[in-house]
């Protein structure tokens, strides 16, 4: 007698605790082996995009800084800032540039300790989560002293930043460089060469390097698959082109190849804020900017690096105090888009581990 | 920000309108208007331009790319995408500005590519009454969910498209919300959730206490 066999449908989430947020995964099973996900999404959506019309251009800030990605909030606000300073033909001065990088990179650096320690939690390893947080708790610190916030900054300006550093900021977030890359080895010995997760992460979950173009993923995800691109090389902003860093690249495609991609990005990070506070000149932190700055007619499509990927920001303006039409770009929409891809063929406890892999946030990829 | 690969472009399908490029006077009626001012005094050289209002001022295209009838989408995207001298495999994003004024939408699409980091942004004039667009899935997969996500909150219709569900709203969402007239309504069943809860609340005698 033949054994009856059928597929099963495996509903994982909203309320999963692996899933990072309200992300439905419909996984179809035969036995153990995935044989397709569909990802159901927006449990987050707020509609940023439609708010952004009725808001000013300043006003927008804060939204951005919440609305969209809420663990990499910098980012948000530069790629705003960026698309409207280039569309108003705003100047922003040295000083408030080096600032904004530094911030910037620190914002990378605590977003991918997010990522490391749930990343370890997923797949069984809750040290990495508790010294992770340990961490971004000095990051938190540093941003709450310059910005008086903690994860919602608003901090940057159009044309500019918000205040100038504190005193003895600068020592502080050198005092921070050096301890983190002591730090980092820590991870290397719990993770990196770790069998339990090595047999979780290597050669799981691949994509390869054709796919993930025509898929549209991008940051440390294309980058694990082969693709040497990073906007902050290619298409330098604030003072990215100044400064000296490498863009780690690997050929494999599987989940410990996005794990040491973001792993050696927190090394350049550290290096770039280093040259960054070598650097840093003495002047103006904001060129003048009307609170109702109106932005001529016209578009523009502004791109920047985010933690998790090519973040870009389509902007249309009317003439009037308020963005006629904003489209953002999420880097984490593309990238769960190209999970689909990474998950067929894999087992059913590979699904948590190649999730967990490609970094995203719920809020960046509902907005 | 190279403006070669548009030009490259229209050499080929002549039918594509360019967008106007910065510092090139527009074509356009009414922005000619300022340059018929009368000229200023050539006495003075160094006086700056007279500062504009922001919604007098051309519009400014920063961004290489232009308008491509609804008709030729998919033989012109399938050019940029694979045909040696565009290659352009990445489509950052497929998005959509409403237009009430003039009826119509703009289906936008940003390509790129990696290697020889030129990008192109495409247009599709489509009027709103028949927003239909062909799919350019079979050339782009990552297009895939972004015209989903354009299906959802404009209502338009990708012609092709495998599978066009609604992605961030629920399946029972009335209207399309990024359209400039978008009016919330609640759905059927909240409308009947509400009166039920209204009714029982009542037949408890709350709210109309003597």
């Amino acid at each position: 007698m033949a054994l009856r066999t059928e597929e099963l449908l495996l509903n994982m989430g909203p309320q999963h605790p692996s899933t990072h947020g309200v992300l439905r995964l419909v996984v179809t099973l035969d036995g153990e082996n995935v044989i397709d996900v569909q990802p159901d999404i927006g449990y987050l959506h707020s509609s940023v995009e439609r708010m952004m019309e009725y808001r000013t251009y300043l006003q927008n800030i804060a939204l951005v800084d919440r609305g969209m990605d809420y663990l990499s909030a910098m980012a948000n606000e530069e790629v705003w800032c960026l698309a409207t300073e280039r569309l108003a033909k705003v100047e922003v001065p040295e000083r408030a540039r080096y600032i904004r990088t530094i911030m910037l990179e620190l914002q990378r650096i605590s977003s991918h300790l997010i990522w490391l320690g749930t990343f370890g939690i997923d797949l069984g390893a809750v040290t990495a989560f508790l010294w992770a947080m340990r961490e971004r708790e000095r990051i938190m610190d540093l941003f709450e002293s310059a910005t008086g916030g903690r994860l919602h900054h608003v901090y940057f300006r159009i044309g500019g930043v918000y205040e100038d550093l504190p005193d003895g900021w600068t020592e502080r977030c050198a005092e921070f460089c050096e301890y983190f890359l002591e730090r980092l080895p820590e991870y290397d010995e719990l993770l990196t060469g770790n069998p339990i997760f090595l047999a979780r992460t290597q050669g799981i979950g691949i994509l390869s390097q054709d796919k993930a173009v025509a898929m549209g993923a991008s940051g440390p995800v294309a980058r694990a698959s082969g693709i040497a691109y990073d906007v902050r090389k290619a298409h330098p902003y604030e003072v990215y082109d100044r400064v000296q860093f490498d863009i780690p690249v690997r050929q494999e495609g599987d989940c410990f190849a996005r794990y040491l991609v973001r792993m050696e990005e927190m090394r350049q990070s550290v290096r770039i804020i280093r040259q960054c506070l070598e650097a840093l000149p003495a002047g103006e932190i904001r060129s003048k900017v009307a609170v109702t700055l109106k932005v001529p007619k016209g578009e523009v499509y502004a791109r920047t690096e985010s933690p998790r990927g090519d973040l870009g920001i389509y902007l249309v303006g009317d003439g009037s105090d308020r963005p006629y039409r904003v489209k953002i770009r999420a880097p984490a929409f593309s990238n769960l888009y190209a999970l689909t891809e990474m998950m067929r063929g894999w087992k059913v406890a590979d699904v948590i581990a190649i999730l967990g892999s490609i970094d995203i946030v719920l809020s960046d990829v509902d907005r | 920000m190279s403006w070669a690969l548009a030009d490259k472009l229209k050499a080929r399908f002549p039918e594509i309108e360019l967008f106007p490029r910065p510092g090139q006077p527009s074509h356009a009626p009414e922005e000619q208007k300022p340059q018929e001012a009368p000229p200023a005094a050539p006495a003075t050289p160094a006086a700056p331009a007279p500062r504009r209002p922001a919604h007098e001022a051309p519009p400014s295209y920063l961004v290489p790319g232009g308008v491509v009838p609804r008709e030729k989408l998919l033989e012109i995207a399938r050019v940029v995408a694979t045909d040696a001298g565009f290659e352009l495999p990445y489509l950052s994003f497929v998005s959509a500005v409403d237009r009430p004024e003039a009826g119509e939408f703009e289906v936008v699409y940003h390509c790129y590519s990696h290697q020889s980091l030129e990008e192109l942004m495409l247009k599709v004039r489509i009027p709103r009454d028949t927003p239909t667009v062909p799919s350019v899935t079979s050339i782009w997969d990552g297009a895939n969910w972004h015209e989903r996500e354009a299906y959802d909150l404009f209502g338009i219709i990708f012609e092709g498209h495998p599978n066009l569900r609604r992605i961030m709203m629920t399946d029972d969402w009335i209207g399309h919300p990024l359209r400039k007239d978008y009016v919330y309504q609640d759905p059927t069943w909240l409308v009947e959730v509400a009166k039920r809860r209204k009714d029982e609340i009542e037949g408890l005698g709350l709210g109309e206490r003597a």
